[in-house]
């Protein structure tokens, strides 16, 4: 019994480069029913919000926003600080002080004078 | 591709007629089985319906159709569990006609061929199939496969060896 012949570089080539003759009616029929489905349904349209598209558009937009903001930020000089806040007491103090600063004086400026130049110490009763 | 993103069904169907024997054969070698081959044929064209709108032609037609006949076949692989095969009878290929005392010998070695083929893992099947079958050039068929020109032809030349040498193995 002969050993079959193993196929030549030339046979594998032509094997290789061997296609079908026909498709099939059944196949045919099939792509008729589909033929129909895509008619019904047209070819979706381009869609422009591919992600390198949005993503760009994306990052240009922030670029954007933040130029915006940096345009239209009040560039003016710092508010003066707060005024510092007082303890009670001391507050009270100042509001007198505000108070008794437009006051008439009471006295004579002689009279008070020799008022502020009594001894503090009354001399003892003889 | 314009003329279908603009609802042209005519050119639909010249697609259609121009390409389905070419998907077919390549399915057909890949899968070894005819029904599997007409499933995909047909997926093919409706993925190209969907995709119309967005075709730019940075490619050759044949490179960006045979790219996405790559990529569902790589997904029926993923898919799949292995399949018994449908083999298609020689008298159904195209070599019988063309020289009649060749395609005898071919003929015979058909099933030998198409049962090595389809054991010869796809990284080396589906360069194989689409410089000689579909006549890619290498630049064409490197890009249908996203691979270097250079990775290409070392796949070839290790494909067809391992090809020769699972065909004596099942003769």
């Amino acid at each position: 019994m002969n050993a079959p012949r193993p196929p030549s570089e030339e046979e594998i080539d032509r094997l290789l480069a061997s296609r079908l003759r026909d498709t099939t009616t059944a196949f045919e029929a099939r792509w008729r029913d589909l033929r129909r489905e895509l008619r019904q349904t047209p070819a979706p349209r381009r869609r422009w919000l591919t992600w390198p598209v949005w993503s760009t558009g994306l990052a240009a937009a922030g670029v954007a926003l933040a130029a915006v903001l940096l345009l239209l930020h009040p560039w003016t000089p710092s508010a003066p600080p707060p005024a510092p806040a007082f303890s009670p007491v001391f507050a009270e103090l100042l509001e007198m002080d505000d108070i008794l600063g437009s006051a008439t004086p009471l006295l004579d400026p002689e009279n008070r004078d020799a008022l502020l130049h009594l001894p503090a110490q009354p001399s003892p009763q003889t | 591709m314009a003329r279908v993103a603009a609802g042209d069904d005519t050119a639909l169907q010249q697609l259609f007629d121009r390409w389905k024997i070419p998907l077919l054969s390549f399915f057909y070698r890949s899968l070894g089985s005819h029904a599997d081959a007409e499933d995909l044929t047909l997926e093919v064209f409706v993925r190209l319906h969907r995709s119309a709108a967005d075709y730019r032609p940075a490619a050759k037609f044949p490179t960006f159709l045979f790219h996405i006949a790559h990529n569902l076949l790589r997904n029926e692989f993923r898919r799949r569990r292995r399949k018994p095969a449908q083999p298609v009878a020689p008298e159904a290929f195209d070599y019988i006609e063309a020289e009649p005392a060749a395609g005898t010998r071919l003929a015979e070695l058909e099933e030998v061929f198409q049962r090595a083929l389809v054991r010869l893992p796809e990284k080396y099947r589906a360069p194989l199939l689409l410089l000689h079958q579909q006549q890619l050039d290498y630049p064409d068929a490197a890009a249908a496969l996203g691979i270097s020109e250079n990775s290409l032809r070392v796949l070839v030349h290790r494909g067809r060896r391992l090809l020769k040498t699972e065909m004596e193995t099942l003769s």
